[in-house]
């Protein structure tokens, strides 16, 4: 069996710092990490794997070069290989422009079932997972909490999903997009110490658009077809803290704020 | 030696409620706080003892050190299991654990002379209960109070929260008695002072059970005026100018009990709901009245000397209530193990170290800027910062904290987080004069640096261990450097 | 006259009527022709609210079948030419809206929570990293414009106009679905702390009355949590204790009922959205943190809030 794995790096936006002087969320500081749905997909990959061992897993990111670093830590697991492909070309591609490029490699790739995120946390639009399925013209399916490996090994995929807090279940046929949800079913299991610097640029490969062949005006700003005109951030005040007392004046305050703010 | 016969052999000396063979005790022997997480996840690289054994008397622990002497078994003292730097972690077959679980009685408070006797097995939480109910304390207050016994707070050369004033407890040992590896039971008697030659005591306090096992301890009393204590605190720009007020103070003959300054991260985690990213500088005064009243007055005079440095005055009150809850309890150990078995992260760990007034900030400097730029994994720390909180005429410790998030597996834990930033810290401190270890001993883990700590003193160290401990029985890798212990180092 | 489509989910009709709010922020609702498309039974709930309702009834049903409701309505669109497609970004709604905008080759929004537009130039507003920066959004390809909007983003509450006039369309581009629906899960009431989004806390100071928090949680849809002291008094098990040794959450609101707040507390509340804290001292450390501070009693705030939430008749328990 063969799966693929997209994966995207992201900058830390749990921990990223608001410069409250400039007014401007600091987003170069922040460290890349890895999408943490796009880990959960890996680590599913990697656990039917360690099921049947001559499943090949292969894992694909596109982004600058510096992520390389952390995709090298993806590929000293039990990944059989890496592509990265990245281009100055490439920058500034929207979801739609993204979906194309990655399509375009995809398409020359045979794979059983392509395994991703659902969302991820710094764009979080879940389009590119869908958009590859309409280039490929497969199937696909968001938040995928597990999957059944036993039935996949018999030629079908099994899957629950999370809708809103109800577990579905569907069935999917081979070739297909299962986009997963951060679940704690599926763990990415640690480099052992030994291995924190193997080299593992044998199972590496970097394509850039040379290899994929796109035009120019295909991708990148040009090719996209949505454009950010402008950022601005939300009023994060300082938070205010209002004092009340247990009082009939208190509790319509606390009445108030709860109803303002949707919970009753 | 064969295990059935090591267990025949203590069963000729202890009954059978006195030797302990269950799998999961001794499992739980193995390692100390040290080894924490891989305990908890059940990875512990190290050998389990054959047995814990709890005398009942100073004879029966001085019978044992010889069948263990004659016989080559390593002996591990064992008292409160507070331990944090493997001093109580097994590195070898042939180990006993001796526990002073049943050597728990309080053997004489004599409040005219102000001396209190006990047993080493003695929870320091409840002597000072006990004491307290009387008026006295013994001054000794470290955070493992509640569950910490008084053998292991002597063994180790312990401190506490308030030994500004109090002094650590080396200070307030008067005397004990002890037990070596021939059998020989040692009594120290209590006088207020001598010149008898040198002073005997040192050989014991601080022996980390390298050198024998104390098996009873008198320690002073003072009175007790909770009632008089003061708190003061101030929001201060940085650690420079918290440590310049510390040390003004202390120059000037005031003995606050408790005087600290916390660095920004390492206060937010205490103070967040006043630190406002600033360090944070507390002082408690104690006493009697007029001493409390003067030792304030002279807190605030220091402050006022360095006033361009200090931001804000914080309240009291707020300080008060965040001193009652510093001790921990035996539910927050056992609560950690809860944590650790669910989450991929604890508490984390500390390497404290000691200076005089002019080279501890500089190697808080120094090491803070060596673990940002070098550190491997210093994208995992969820915190690094740094505290002062003993301090003395000529200087004073610096307490430095780490959590982190652990991206790694349990066993390689102390390879990839503690491990190196200890070697740091330990580097930058002895680089400058300073003390690897201000008051957590050496343990298992820093024996690596024991002749450099020491120098050409080392030479002293090394023959009371000889000495005393020719058969090397006494808690193999503690405090001396072993090369068959380097595999549990790594 | 704009055209748009908007695309009607079999489990919530109502998600779509609101949508019509948003198209009255592109263009003016007198402006707009809105066509709804879904299958009949959740069409009826859009009588009188859509200009034209078109019902999907195929032989196979289309609920999960994204790839054919993509078929669908790419066919509706090359016949009406809409100017904006706009859909609910619901489980479904978040597959199909990529999947129909790259069929036809136009741009998309996602979770769009506000429009400012004077008809010609839209801007559509969008929040990014993790809800730290907000984005507006230009589609440069042609039409439609596209976008997929949360529930209760925006909300239609004006009255059923005229009549909805029913068209029926042959939609021929149905394949054979690749995905099958098998069914629903019964739920076990596994009830993890980390998945409510609101979460009713007790601390030490709540022992007394620990039980009455799981009232207020209920009137708030949420579940009850515990600090550790009420944990190691075995009041409530360890599985809903937060803070760093036992769970971390992210909830929507926090109300810390009688927790003075440790730092070993707070460090397992990531984020919260707002945090309520009623404690008798307030100066306890977690009022520092806290939106709304009550000072008082916890007791007695459950009570008076929950006769304000319920009104005073209905609950006599509380009436004491």
């Amino acid at each position: 069996m063969k799966i693929i794995c997209l994966v995207k790096f992201i900058p830390d936006v749990e921990n990223m710092q608001f410069d409250h002087k400039k007014n401007v969320l600091m987003r170069e500081q922040a460290k890349l990490t890895i999408n943490p749905d796009d880990e959960t997909a890996i680590a599913a990959a990697l656990k039917i794997k360690e099921r049947a061992p001559e499943t090949l897993v292969e894992i694909i990111t596109m982004g600058p070069k510096v992520v390389m670093r952390k995709f090298q830590d993806l590929l000293r697991r039990d990944v059989d290989k890496g592509i990265l492909i990245s281009d100055p070309l490439y920058v500034g591609s929207d979801t739609y422009a993204t979906s194309r490029i990655l399509g375009k490699y995809l398409k020359t790739r045979k794979a059983d079932y392509i395994f991703t995120g659902t969302h991820s946390l710094d764009g979080d639009t879940s389009h590119v997972p869908a958009q590859i399925a309409e280039i490929l013209g497969s199937c696909h399916m968001n938040n995928v909490i597990t999957l059944d490996i036993d039935q996949l090994f018999q030629g079908t995929a099994l899957l629950r999903v999370n809708n809103e807090g109800n577990t579905l279940q569907f069935q999917m046929n081979p070739p297909g997009i299962i986009s997963f949800e951060k679940s704690r079913e599926y763990k990415m299991p640690y480099i052992r110490y030994g291995d924190f610097q193997r080299d593992v640029s044998d199972k590496m490969e970097i394509l850039t658009n040379q290899d994929l062949g796109l035009k120019e005006e295909e991708v990148g700003l040009a090719g996209s077809l949505t454009e950010v005109s402008r950022t601005f951030m939300k009023e994060i005040a300082q938070k205010d803290s209002i004092t009340v007392k247990n009082d009939e004046e208190g509790i319509e305050a606390v009445y108030q704020f709860l109803k303002e703010k949707g919970y009753v | 030696m064969e295990t059935k016969d090591l267990l025949k052999g203590l069963e000729k000396m202890l009954t059978t409620e006195q030797i302990n063979t269950d799998e999961e005790d001794l499992y739980d022997a193995s390692a100390d706080r040290y080894k924490k997480y891989a305990k908890v996840r059940r990875v512990l690289d190290v050998p389990k003892p054959k047995a814990i054994v709890y005398p009942n008397s100073t004879e029966e622990v001085s019978k044992l050190l010889m069948f263990c002497n004659d016989n080559k078994i390593n002996v591990i003292p064992r008292s409160g299991k507070t331990a944090t730097e493997g001093g109580l972690e097994n590195w070898k077959e042939d180990t006993i654990v001796i526990d002073a679980k049943n050597m728990d009685q309080t053997v004489k408070i004599d409040e005219y002379n102000m001396q209190a006797t006990v047993q080493a097995g003695v929870v320091l939480g409840d002597l000072e209960e006990e004491l307290r109910k009387r008026g006295y304390t013994t001054g000794h207050s470290p955070q493992s109070k509640p569950v910490a016994k008084m053998g292991g707070l002597v063994a180790t050369r312990s401190i506490g929260q308030l030994s500004t004033l109090y002094g650590g407890i080396e200070d307030m040992v008067v005397g004990l008695e002890c037990v070596f590896p021939d059998g020989h039971i040692s009594r120290i008697k209590n006088v207020s002072r001598r010149a008898g030659g040198p002073d005997i005591r040192h050989i014991v306090i601080g022996n980390e059970g390298s050198l024998c096992y104390i098996t009873e301890v008198t320690v002073k009393l003072f009175k007790y005026f909770p009632e008089n204590n003061e708190f003061h605190g101030f929001l201060v720009k940085d650690m420079d100018t918290g440590i310049k007020i510390l040390r003004e103070v202390m120059v000037n003959g005031y003995r606050p009990s408790v005087a600290r300054c916390y660095s920004e991260e390492d206060a937010k985690q205490h103070f967040y709901h006043f630190y406002k990213d600033h360090s944070v500088v507390i002082f408690m005064a104690e006493g009697n009245k007029e001493i409390a009243e003067a030792t304030g007055k002279g807190i605030e005079m220091a402050a006022e000397k360095f006033k361009e440095g200090i931001v804000e005055k914080v309240d009291s009150q707020l300080l008060e209530e965040w001193f009652e809850n510093l001790n921990w309890s035996q539910q927050d150990i056992d609560d950690e193990y809860e944590g650790m078995l669910e989450n991929d992260s604890h508490t984390g760990f500390t390497t404290e170290v000691s200076g005089d007034w002019e080279t501890i900030i500089k190697i808080y400097h120094n090491v803070m800027k060596r673990i940002k730029e070098e550190y491997h994994r210093v994208e995992d720390l969820t915190l690094l910062g740094g505290h002062s909180s003993h301090s003395y005429i000529n200087g004073t410790n610096m307490y430095f904290v780490y959590n982190y998030e652990i991206h790694c597996a349990p066993e390689d834990e102390m390879r990839v987080y503690h491990h190196p930033l200890q070697r740091i810290i330990v580097e930058e401190t002895l680089k400058l004069g300073g003390s690897m270890c201000h008051h957590h001993g050496i343990g298992k883990f820093r024996n690596e640096w024991t002749e450099e700590e020491h120098g050409s003193a080392y030479y002293m160290l090394k023959k009371l261990k000889e000495s005393f401990d020719p058969n090397n029985i006494m808690n193999f890798g503690t405090i001396f450097p072993q090369e068959e212990g380097k595999k549990y180092q790594k | 006259m704009k055209k748009c489509l908007i695309y009607v989910e079999n489990e919530n009709a109502q998600d779509a009527v609101d949508l019509i709010e948003a198209v009255d922020h592109l263009y003016g609702r007198e402006n707009a022709m809105v066509f709804g498309f879904g299958c009949l039974e959740s069409l009826k709930n859009g009588e009188g609210f859509f200009d034209v309702l078109i019902p999907g009834e195929t032989e196979k049903s289309l609920e999960y079948d994204v790839k054919n409701i993509t078929n669908c309505m790419e066919a509706l669109h090359q016949a009406y030419g809409f100017d904006s497609i706009l859909i609910p970004a619901n489980y479904v709604g978040r597959m199909l809206a990529p999947r129909l905008s790259m069929r036809l080759n136009t741009g998309l929004t996602a979770d769009v929570t506000a429009i400012e537009s004077d008809g010609d130039n839209i801007e559509l507003i969008r929040p990014a990293y993790s809800g730290k920066l907000m984005a507006a959004i230009k589609n440069r390809g042609g039409n439609p414009l596209m976008m997929s909007v949360r529930q209760k983003v925006f909300q239609w509450e004006k009255p059923r106009a005229a009549k909805s006039e029913w068209r029926g369309f042959s939609f021929d581009t149905i394949e054979e679905p690749e995905i099958k629906f098998i069914g629903i899960e019964k739920q076990e009431a596994v009830e993890d702390i980390r998945e409510s989004e609101v979460l009713v806390a007790g601390g030490g100071g709540s022992a007394g009355y620990f039980k009455e928090l799981k009232d207020l949680a209920k009137a708030l849809n949420g579940q009850v949590a515990a600090s550790r002291k009420i944990v190691d008094r075995e009041i409530a098990p360890r599985s809903i204790q937060v803070g760093q040794s036992g769970k971390t959450i992210s909830p929507k609101l926090y109300i810390a009922i009688g927790i003075s707040g440790a730092i070993q507390h707070i460090e397992g509340l990531k984020t919260p959205d707002h945090i309520i804290a009623v404690n008798k001292n307030s100066r306890a450390p977690i009022c520092s943190i806290a939106d709304l501070v009550v000072v008082g009693d916890g007791k007695e705030f459950i009570r008076k809030l929950l006769q304000r939430i319920y009104g005073d008749t209905e609950h006599t328990k509380y009436n004491e």
